[in-house]
């Protein structure tokens, strides 16, 4: 099978999703499509157990550029699809069963599969720009999911926020990525490892490695960017399971993992990307321990692990990158099943307080049992999986050359906190006796099953580590040119320090758990200097610039038409001048052809006609004078051999006198509108403007800086476009991309007026689409420029 | 309705009207050769549509304008669009047979001809809805 079938068939998903919802409601249809990313996952898995070899795919795509539509499934793609896939079809089941009750349930399914696509596109695309493509996308769809409650406004600013942080970041790291293709001359990403020697010495690579990390760091949540990532809980929880916690924030490292074969092997990558990942690391655990709210608890040690992520692949070693690899598996099972357990007691009591929830074993116990045994993984218990993991981690960081005490040192309080977390989340809720939220409604089987497989998983594999090591995470580690011998996963290391290390973890986490309240202070210190931290930084910089636009706005954009003509000549007028000052040719009077009788007989006519409508009384007489001059231009025309020219204008100025004459009679008498000083000034303007395009027009005459077109033109009119019309033949063939961009700006122009004069009947219509927040007595904002009649 | 006044615009219209619309078409049709055009044609005809609305405003257009407008979009982009399925680049003329017309004679039959009804539709559309609602705004603000 083709590897872009991985791209496809969730996006064939999403577009049947709707019609599946219909027919089945969202908790069957939830099941019906987990079945495609299922099927993705099976055929990755049965693939790595053959230990089959990379498939790859690629399709010209921007050929002049060397950009292809490239896709490699590899040992590391198989890892991170599999992880994606396999958990996608989890929250599938999870997200329909969570939504049933929700009328908008397809519109999750058609935004969560196309997500699907994209993020597994990020991981398959063996291009930069194609990783790029796709990088934005999942911004986007994450936006969309963030925003799924519309209708409520913390919802609308998380997702922007959300959106303005990780936009900008791509910005940065198509930036980067492209000073990358600059140095390189190469969009492949297998191909980039082979350049690495010439990428670190290149003059771009520092900022190339900045603007890439600008990316990075902004997607994976890393200080100072982590703030988006709490704020994203406003999502429905089964978006923040997938995307918050086992995917797209997870998509900075894979970048990274992909780019580092590329450019790791440097002094910089490692002192900027590693003490970022480790102080991310510290402020996760610490802005953690003292939330209340599960999701929040969640989501902050979510950004602790980005942070050991990052860091390990900071350090560069082979040992590092192998437990980066395992420890992002291990973190998407029990953080996922954590985030699903989470959200099931949400939608059962109402509630995510943890000091209102307890005793709800009773209630929901195999929710408790896949509570219990995440929590345990998570903790780094044996014999889960996260045990194995935090070994790893002790000992890579054991082995660092330099600073090895301290930074383990800082490693354990790190996840003696995460311990803390784990137990206040999946453990502190389901003991003790009735807590003050009841059970309202009981979950379904879909919403209890997801976590209770990714808990077990978390658990069983934990006993056979040496396969998972043999299938997934040595290829994984191999296949970006590291050393996967280097790291052993086995449950029993013997009697060493980092055995002693993880005993002193479990020790220091469960004493912190039960002194948590001690805690509190930390929240009331984070308050005390919130006007210094990163999020109310982005928050007054954000509201900085919407006042600068509408002071902008108001400045520009004031309404009154005369200023606007006034400016508008005023500027041309400058700039023709400025530019005949610099221009060639003169201004002598020697080629001209002195005018006939007939054409000074119509400047003259001309002449006063314009005359006329400056001292004419009423505004009918006005108009009708400026037709005249309109008439007149149209004479002219006729004169000097334009019959299309004069027609048009003929026609033109018609249509302008009735348009007039239907308006202006609604309007104040001319006497009324304007004092004398206004109108001195607008004489002068005038002159102005007149003066300036005599001048311009007197000195195109003597300025032929190339051979006349009109010639060829002619010429080729008869013979290649069969028309004996030049205009017509220049309007409709030779230049009538032009044409297209004029009709199409005409119709464009009908459709503005049309909907400024019918406004009062659009507005109504767009303030409230679904006809639901009247009766619900919620305010929706309208833009505040648009104002209502 | 004694009035002559009121009785003269009407009756003229009745006249007027569809020798506009025909001369239009003509104005279209002839303007590769001779003066004319689609733009031209269709601000004969928009006024035409205009002048129909004037005199009994209960007859405006059947059809909305402004999908109008985009249809006349749409068959000036087929146009342009046609000669991409012969392998040639957009927007080059694809020319057929020839046709002869009463008053206009040989015509030539080519995909700059669909272009140039296009404009013609699309400036019939927007100028008539420009006059149409302006002149439906002053007389609301009359009632």
């Amino acid at each position: 099978m083709e590897p872009f079938w991985i791209i496809l068939a969730p996006l064939v998903a999403s577009l049947a999703a709707p019609g599946i919802v219909r027919a089945l409601g969202p908790g069957r249809a939830g099941v019906v499509l987990a079945a495609v990313p299922f099927w993705i996952a099976g055929w990755l898995l049965k693939d790595a157990f053959t230990g089959a070899a990379a498939a790859e795919w690629s399709h010209p795509w921007l050929p002049a550029l060397g950009v292809d539509l490239a896709l490699k499934v590899g040992g590391f793609e198989r890892l991170f699809l599999f992880l994606v896939s396999f958990i996608g079809g989890l929250v599938c089941i999870y997200g329909g069963s969570y939504l049933s009750g929700d009328g908008k349930a397809a519109r999750f399914f058609v935004i969560v599969l196309m997500f699907m696509a994209a993020m597994l596109g990020v991981i398959a695309a063996d291009d930069l720009i194609l990783t790029f493509v796709f990088w934005e996308l999942t911004s986007l769809t994450s936006f969309l999911l963030v925003g799924y409650k519309f209708y409520d406004m913390a919802a609308r600013k998380a997702a922007l926020q959300a959106l303005l942080v990780t936009a900008a970041g791509g910005l940065s790291l198509l930036a980067g990525l492209l000073l990358l293709t600059r140095i390189t001359g190469e969009t492949r990403i297998s191909m980039l490892a082979a350049h690495s020697a010439e990428i670190a010495a290149s003059p771009l690579f520092v900022p190339a490695l900045l603007l890439v990390l600008g990316g990075v760091f902004t997607k994976s949540a890393q200080v100072p960017f982590h703030f988006w990532l709490p704020g994203a809980m406003a999502a429905p929880t089964p978006v923040s399971a997938y995307l918050h916690s086992a995917t797209m924030v997870k998509a900075g490292v894979i970048l990274l993992a992909k780019l580092s074969p590329a450019m790791s092997q440097t002094e910089l990558w490692g002192w900027i990307v590693a003490p970022v990942g480790a102080l991310t690391m510290l402020t996760g655990v610490v802005m953690a321990i003292y939330q209340t709210d599960l999701k929040r608890l969640l989501a902050y040690s979510t950004v602790s692990v980005l942070g050991t992520l990052v860091m390990l692949l900071g350090f560069g070693d082979s040992f590092s990158f192998k437990t980066a690899m395992f420890l992002a598996l291990v973190h998407g099972f029990y953080k996922g099943a954590l985030f699903m357990v989470a959200g099931t007691v949400d939608h059962a009591t109402g509630t995510r307080d943890v000091n209102s929830l307890s005793g709800l074993r009773k209630s929901m116990p195999w929710l408790g049992v896949a509570a219990a045994a995440a929590a345990l993984s998570m903790s780094g218990v044996p014999p889960t999986l996260g045990f194995i993991s935090k070994e790893l981690l002790y000992e890579a960081k054991l082995s660092l050359p330099f600073a090895r005490h301290s930074v383990a040192a800082l490693g354990v309080l790190a996840n003696a906190l995460a311990v803390a977390i784990a137990l206040i989340v999946g453990v502190r809720p389901f003991l003790g006796g009735h807590g003050s939220a009841p059970v309202t409604h009981k979950p379904g089987p879909g919403m209890v099953l997801p976590p209770v497989v990714l808990a077990t998983l978390g658990l069983a594999l934990g006993l056979v580590p040496g396969l998972l090591d043999r299938v997934l995470i040595s290829p994984a580690a191999l296949a970006q040119g590291f050393d996967p011998k280097t790291a052993k996963l086995t449950l029993w290391h013997g009697f060493t320090p980092v055995l002693a290390l993880s005993v002193i973890t479990l020790l220091l986490g469960a004493a912190i758990f039960l002194r948590r309240e001690r805690f509190a202070f930390l929240g009331r210190a984070v308050d005390a200097v919130k006007p210094l931290t990163p999020s109310a930084i982005y928050q007054s910089g954000l509201d900085g610039l919407l006042r600068a636009a509408a002071y902008l706005t108001d400045w520009i954009q004031h309404g009154q038409l005369r200023v606007y003509v006034r400016i508008t000549l005023l500027a041309a007028s400058l700039l023709i001048l400025l530019g005949l000052w610099h221009a060639v040719g003169d201004f002598s009077l020697t080629t001209m052809v002195p005018p006939g009788f007939f054409e000074t007989m119509v400047v003259l006519l001309m002449s006063v006609s314009a005359i006329a409508a400056l001292v004419a009384k009423s505004r009918l007489a006005a108009i009708l004078c400026l037709g005249g001059v309109g008439y007149s231009v149209a004479f002219l025309f006729v004169a000097y051999g334009a019959p299309d020219l004069a027609i048009t204008q003929l026609l033109v100025e018609t249509l302008t006198v009735v348009l007039f004459s239907f308006v202006i009679l609604r309007l104040p008498q001319i006497r009324n509108i304007s004092r004398r000083r206004t109108r001195r000034l607008d004489g002068a303007v005038a002159a102005i403007a007149g003066l300036a395009m005599t001048l311009v027009v007197w000195k195109s005459v003597h300025v032929r800086t190339h051979e006349s077109i009109s010639a060829g033109i002619i010429e080729c009119s008869a013979t290649e476009a069969y028309g004996r019309n030049v205009v017509n033949v220049i309007l409709v063939d030779f230049r009538a991309l032009d044409t297209m961009g004029e009709i199409l700006v005409l119709a464009l122009a009908g459709l503005g007026v049309t909907a400024l004069l019918a406004r009062k009947r659009v507005l109504s219509r767009i303030e409230d689409p679904l006809g639901e927040h009247a009766a619900a007595g919620e305010t929706r904002p309208v833009n505040p420029h648009v104002k209502t009649r | 309705m004694n009035d002559p006044r009121q009785s003269m615009l009407p009756a003229a219209c009745r006249l007027v009207v569809p020798t506009m619309a025909v001369l239009s078409v003509y104005l279209l049709l002839r303007g590769h050769n001779l003066p004319g055009g689609g733009f031209i044609g269709g601000l004969v005809m928009a006024s035409a549509l205009v002048l129909r609305t004037m005199v009994d405003p209960k007859r405006e257009p059947k059809i909305d304008l402004i999908t109008l407008s985009g249809a006349g979009l749409l068959v000036a982009l087929a146009s342009a669009a046609m000669p991409l399925f012969t392998g040639r680049t957009f927007f080059t003329g694809l020319w057929g047979g020839e046709i002869w017309l009463p008053a206009i004679g040989k015509l030539k039959l080519g995909t700059p001809l669909l272009f140039d009804i296009g404009v013609f539709i699309v400036v019939t559309a927007v100028a008539a809805k420009l006059l149409l609602v302006l002149m439906a705004q002053s007389r609301t603000r009359d009632n």
